[in-house]
């Protein structure tokens, strides 16, 4: 069942009893197991108490998140609304953002993606198993290289808000597009910050970092992986194990890290982690500019060498704005 | 600090006769030259910020210019020592060098890295700044990413120019 919100609250959907209202609705189709879709197409809340009567007190109803999760999905609702939505359900302990998986996951939140892999039985038959969802054990959002892959292959042919077609003169300018597109666009609806961080951003800083060269680890001496030119610690700060990151973390090992699709979703990853670091630093938001001028090292430095390698990436940023 | 990267410095002093410089390619995007072991420094950057980094710069003097080419990136202090070291491997022994660099300027400056290993107080004036992209040698190649010194590779291929 598809309850359009805009329809069925008409002009009243901001109040404590329309917040009611939704509530029973939904405590209606739980108790009737029956699936129901909450469409706010066409339509700004802006309403803490709507939410929190309408969603956040189901914890009061004894309601868990994997049942509400199991019924209820939430579809066309405006950024602003879901901030206000993630704030009061979070007030109340009922987490609805951790069970909100992003549409092009493979798996629910507190699971990851395993692909098709051999598996070897005690009898030495060898069996193919299918890609499938495995569970995290604390729950957390963890994305794996192969889904990332997965996620790429499938999506990123419709990407909306692409960079700048501008090829900064390299003969491989416009070739990651759709992955500097895409890996913006999913980091920018799951990690929600105050200002969407630009595509074309991302392409001034690979033209920075590689001129577009998707190169392998370099030889001995030689730290930086892939396009973006991560740093192993940084691969490994992503995952769980890397002390670094609360949540919404990715799986990748060095190896993983030289393929493009996964180098730039985990680079634009690293960027905002960049950008929350710089915050608490500066005491203020800073511009996504700054977050760049931060993963080059700039930030602070007098050197002229520092200040000729920003002229180049601010010469980018320039010729993809024109 | 200072004195430990002081300790990475090559001079070597060139000939009348071996300084003369060959540009083998010379565009907007790629410089391509090389010389007669000649007149180079290379060392790692005064290192800065809270986890100390420094650019790998390499000097390429004559009498009467001096290109830099340098990382496009700050390493990490051990990284940018191996850098260092890869380099001396090829150097040392080399009788002519090629450098590469992409991404110029040609807005000049005054080094204040430079003078403290040429031991002397005067400011030097940088002529060009590239990224730099490899160092070739009779002894060797070393690149900024290790592919460079694959063979058939060439900078023009990443540029669209012609």
């Amino acid at each position: 069942m598809n309850i359009k919100i805009k329809e069925i609250f008409q002009t009243d959907y901001i109040s404590r009893q329309a917040g009611e209202k939704l509530r029973f609705m939904i405590l209606k189709a739980i108790q009737e197991k029956k699936k129901i879709v909450l469409d706010f197409k066409d339509l700004i809340v802006a309403s803490t108490s709507f939410f929190d009567e309408g969603i956040a007190k189901l914890v009061d109803e004894k309601v868990s998140v994997d049942e509400f999760g199991n019924f209820i999905e939430i579809i066309n609702l405006n950024k602003n609304d879901k901030k206000v939505l993630d704030k009061v359900t979070d007030y109340r302990g009922f987490n609805l953002s951790f069970k909100q998986a992003h549409p092009w996951r493979l798996c629910p939140i507190g699971e990851h993606w395993v692909k098709e892999h051999p598996r070897s039985s005690s009898r030495g038959v060898s069996t193919v198993v299918d890609g499938h969802c495995r569970k995290n054990p604390k729950g957390k959002d963890v994305i794996t290289a192969e889904e990332l892959v997965e996620i790429a292959n499938k999506h990123f042919q419709q990407i909306k808000k692409l960079p700048s077609t501008k090829s900064l003169k390299f003969e491989d300018g416009n070739k990651y597009d759709a992955v500097i597109g895409g890996w913006c666009e999913y980091w920018n609806n799951i990690l929600k910050p105050k200002i969407d961080l630009d595509p074309d951003l991302i392409k001034a800083l690979i033209a920075s970092e590689s001129g577009f060269q998707a190169v392998p680890k370099g030889p001995k001496g030689h730290k930086a992986i892939g396009i973006m030119q991560l740093m192993p610690e940084t691969v490994k700060y992503l995952g769980r194990n890397g002390r670094e990151l609360k949540d919404h973390f990715v799986e990748l090992d060095t190896k993983d890290a030289e393929n493009p699709t996964i180098n730039i979703a985990a680079g634009v990853r690293w960027l905002f982690r960049k950008y929350e670091l710089l915050e608490y630093k500066l005491k203020r938001t800073p511009t996504w500019e700054e977050v760049l001028y931060d993963y080059k090292g700039f930030t602070g430095s007098k050197t002229e060498l520092a200040k000729k390698s920003k002229l180049i990436l601010d010469g980018f940023l320039k010729e993809l704005k024109q | 600090m200072k004195t430990f990267f002081s300790l990475i410095l090559i001079f070597t002093f060139s000939c009348s006769h071996n300084s003369q410089l060959k540009v083998n390619n010379l565009t907007e995007k790629i410089y391509d030259v090389e010389q007669a072991r000649g007149k180079i420094f290379y060392f790692c950057s005064e290192p800065e910020g809270e986890e100390p980094r420094s650019y790998l710069s390499i000097y390429l003097m004559t009498d009467k210019k001096v290109d830099l080419f340098f990382s496009r990136r700050k390493l990490g202090t051990k990284e940018c020592l191996d850098w260092v070291k890869e380099i001396d491997q090829i150097y040392e022994e080399s009788k002519w060098v090629r450098l590469v660099g992409v991404e110029g300027s040609n807005s000049s400056f005054e080094d204040k890295d430079l003078p403290a290993h040429l031991n002397q107080k005067d400011p030097v004036t940088v002529n060009s700044t590239w990224f730099f992209s490899r160092i070739v040698t009779n002894q060797g190649c070393m690149g900024h990413f290790g592919h460079e010194c694959n063979p058939g590779f060439t900078e023009k291929k990443i540029y669209q120019e012609p």
